[in-house]
């Protein structure tokens, strides 16, 4: 492993321009300073330039080292006996092609968002999570160990979930983001369980130390755990109900979410952490079926969608899908570049769902009378009885919503109740504090 | 937690969200029989009508003995095997048993209680000790007496109760720190007991529709937690300190938000149109920033916390250790239903303003989530 002189510094600059905007903005939101909307704006264009502009340089640095891979491992934030938090930061050309592809979405996100945010109640707010995201994907992207990994996944969930429930007065805004929380607490629950068994039974917890961890026995486990995580945070089955709730959010978060940088950070754990699970053939079976399963399901459902950004939400998830089987199959190069593609064309698409009817209509084709609607192959090839069928399941998203309901939230949820009565006929004196109605 | 408590629909959008009660039992619950007076008002404004539970003073009275007597008792065990900072526990019991007597607060007796604490060394442990500082930090079943105290305390007394059970935990761990041997490993039995008890009440909080019982079962859930760490090796102990000072300073934030939410606009419970964001936000950003950090979101001293006593839990077991990650994700969950619950939605009619505001509990609240702040961006420093 190669420790550079160089790039060390610019990688702290990098990391304290992009926190300066989210603690600055929070520490304003927190204790009631009444600033503008504008001059939150004022804070984030420039978090996104700087942003930008560190990472062309570091960039620029890296090629000019000429080395693999560069590890930046600063002073433990805590450390007990054995014990420490090392903020470990790796520098490589994964790495920076998704730090590349946040400086590239985060500035247009940015920029769309300037005039649909100008009049918005609650902007301020926006312009917070949005920071914050932005500065926890750049720790997500340059982590060297899974400890500091997990500190900026787990940010971006939340500022997900916060942004899912945007415009609060929304009944089912808050309820969609409550069901998105409970995915992302599903896959938190996988990358920290992965965390603890990888400080607990791996030699060495580094990323750049994944080759020589593979061999041990827990590894296996610790891939599966993974998987798990990547499986929720890019909507993979069976946690992909989640994501077309997501899409209660503003339109550009919507985009910078849920089509370009958070969904994708699936495929980014999973190129990350190739070298631990690569040697592991039944992890990668169950990754490609996982993810050959999900593109299969997502593009017969987003069919049967009646809305743009639902509709693209399902496709976000069946391109996500093929990414995983690309990495399964060891195709890496493969995956990273059609992650970049598909990030940048969902982005657009996103963005422009806002103006589709207008973009509908000032289409030539129908200026012309023509028809738009078309018909795939495969219904072509089909029987109607069976199309009929397909199609109705698939309006139904196949009842995945009504099983996990009924197998698992509703058994689990009525047990708790039951508690709480018991507890309640126990306490009964004084029940009108209590959980049963007065 | 609408979503989850309400069956979906295929559209995925579901209609009204079971779980928290409609407008018409969402009616605002009189303040506590201690706080409040005997009498409140009718139905829709009319006559006064007679609150009977305020009425059941001996037999309310006989209850709290019953549970501090418990306490007393399981608190002079401890004493006897030198972990006084169950006793500490215990003694904050007693004085807020004393408050709801005297309906004053003695802070005299809080005063000699803590210094008490941090008197005494406490060497032993072992399971005896651990049983009873799960009772006394309200593992399940035997939060109840927790659960009595939040029902009948006023409010103060109650915040107060729960906080100073960390303070006298954290006491104990600046006094005993280097001399810890027996307070390592806790009997199997009992580590699984608090796991079971740390999930029971995560999900308990899931169902639970009166706010200040959530955030409890929040703060009992990460009891659990803590106290099982203070009993697996010297990491642990360090990760339970600094999870139970996350722990007090988000109970008293959060319990403090619910208290001001009924106190200011009668909302007693969880409904989703309740939609105080516009009318209390800075009580809502309060309330969401300290709820985060309690969860264990990175920048608050919880994150470490858990992570380190994770690393510890696991050198025992690795299924309790996937039982605690469990408790931890779904206390995110409870935590985010709850601030839903009452930020959420757009108000209904009957939610006003009746009391102003108190900006010394704002002040208070965010000096306490600048310190979780700080204490998790830098906490080398102070452990």
């Amino acid at each position: 492993m190669n420790v550079s002189l160089e790039l060390a510094p610019l990688l702290a600059l990098l990391l304290a321009m992009v926190w300066c905007a989210p603690a600055l903005l929070g520490a304003a939101l927190l204790l009631g300073v009444r600033w503008r909307a504008h001059r939150f704006q004022t804070v984030v264009v420039v978090q996104s330039l700087l942003l930008l502009g560190c990472t062309v340089a570091l960039l620029g640095a890296y090629v000019a080292q000429g080395l693999p891979q560069v590890e930046v491992v600063a002073p433990a934030i805590l450390r007990e006996g054995d014990w420490a938090w090392l903020p470990v930061f790796l520098v490589d050309p994964l790495a920076l092609a998704y730090l590349a592809l946040v400086a590239v979405v985060f500035p247009v996100i940015v920029r769309f968002s300037m005039p649909a945010m100008a009049r918005e109640p609650g902007a301020q707010r926006y312009w917070f999570l949005v920071s914050l995201f932005a500065a926890a994907l750049v720790v997500v992207s340059l982590s060297g160990s899974v400890d500091v990994l997990y500190l900026g996944w787990e940010l971006v969930g939340v500022t997900s979930v916060m942004l899912i429930s945007f415009f609060r007065q929304s009944v089912r805004s808050n309820a969609n983001s409550l069901r998105a929380l409970v995915s992302y607490r599903l896959g938190d629950l996988g990358l920290l369980g992965a965390a603890v068994f990888i400080h607990h039974a791996f030699p060495d917890a580094r990323f750049s130390a994944f080759s020589a961890d593979a061999q041990v026995p827990a590894a296996e486990g610790v891939a599966l755990a993974l998987m798990v995580a990547a499986a929720a945070k890019s909507a993979q089955l069976p946690l992909s109900p989640w994501l077309h709730r997501a899409m209660e959010g503003p339109a550009a978060s919507s985009g910078i979410f849920y089509g370009a940088l958070s969904t994708h950070l699936g495929p980014f754990l999973l190129l990350r952490t190739a070298a631990l699970w690569m040697p592991h053939t039944g992890v990668r079976v169950a990754m490609a079926a996982m993810g050959g399963t999900t593109a299969l399901y997502a593009t017969l459902v987003g069919r049967t969608r009646p809305d743009a950004k639902t509709t693209l939400a399902y496709a976000t998830m069946a391109q996500l899908g093929i990414i995983l089987v690309e990495v399964a199959l060891g195709l890496h190069t493969l995956a990273l570049v059609h992650l970049w593609a598909h990030a940048g064309l969902r982005t657009w698409q996103f963005l422009r769902s806002s103006s589709l009817i207008q973009d509908f209509q000032d289409n030539p084709r129908y200026r012309a009378g023509q028809h738009l609607a078309r018909t795939s192959g495969l219904q072509r090839l089909l029987p109607a009885a069976v199309n009929q069928r397909l199609y109705l399941a698939a309006s139904r998203q196949f009842w995945l919503d009504g099983v996990q309901w009924h197998l698992v939230a509703r058994p689990v949820l009525g047990l708790m109740s039951w508690a709480l009565r018991v507890e309640d006929a126990w306490l009964g004196a004084s029940a009108q504090k209590g959980n049963t109605a007065p | 937690m609408s979503a989850m408590l309400n069956p979906p629909s295929p559209s995925g959008n579901p209609n009204t969200p079971t779980g928290q009660t409609t407008q018409q039992n969402a009616v605002p619950v009189a303040s506590a029989a201690v706080a409040a007076p005997a009498v409140t008002p009718g139905p829709a404004g009319g006559a006064p009508a007679i609150n009977q539970a305020a009425l059941n003073t001996p037999v309310r009275t006989s209850v709290h003995a019953l549970w501090l007597s418990v306490g007393v008792v399981l608190g002079v065990l401890a004493w006897s095997s030198k972990v006084l900072w169950v006793s500490g526990a215990a003694c904050a019991g007693l004085v807020v048993w004393a408050a709801l007597q005297s309906r004053r607060f003695p802070w005299t007796a809080v005063v000699v209680g803590l210094a008490g604490v941090g008197l005494v060394v406490a060497p032993l442990g072992h399971g005896g000790a651990a049983l009873g500082m799960a009772v006394l930090t309200g593992a399940f079943p035997a939060h109840l007496w927790v659960e009595q105290l939040r029902r009948d305390a006023r409010p103060s007394s109650f915040i107060l109760l729960v906080a100073l059970q960390p303070a006298a935990a954290l006491a104990s761990h600046l006094v005993t720190d280097g001399s810890s041997q027996g307070m390592h490993h806790a009997p199997e039995l009992l580590q699984s007991a608090l796991v079971v008890s740390a999930i029971l009440h995560a999900g308990m909080g899931l169902v639970a529709v009166v706010p200040a019982r959530a955030v409890l079962a929040m703060v009992l859930s990460q009891g659990s937690l803590a106290v099982a760490g203070m009993f697996s090796s010297d990491v642990g102990r360090l990760a339970s300190s600094m999870m139970l000072l996350g722990t007090g300073a988000g109970a008293v934030v959060l319990l403090s938000t619910c208290a001001q939410v009924e106190h200011r606009f009668g909302v007693g419970r969880l409904a989703p149109d309740n939609g105080l964001s516009l009318r209390a936000p800075q009580l809502g950003a309060s309330m969401l920033a300290m709820g985060w950090l309690f969860c264990g979101l990175p920048g608050g001293i919880t994150f470490f916390a858990e992570d380190l006593l994770f690393h510890a839990l696991l050198e025992h077991s690795a299924w309790a250790t996937f039982g605690f990650l469990l408790a931890s994700g779904i206390n995110a969950i409870v935590f985010f239903r709850v601030y839903v619950g009452l930020f959420g939605g757009v108000s209904r009619t009957d939610v006003k303003e009746r009391h102003p505001d108190a900006p010394g509990v704002l002040v208070m609240q965010r000096v306490l989530t600048l310190m979780v702040l700080v204490l998790g961006l830098a906490p080398s420093l102070f452990f």
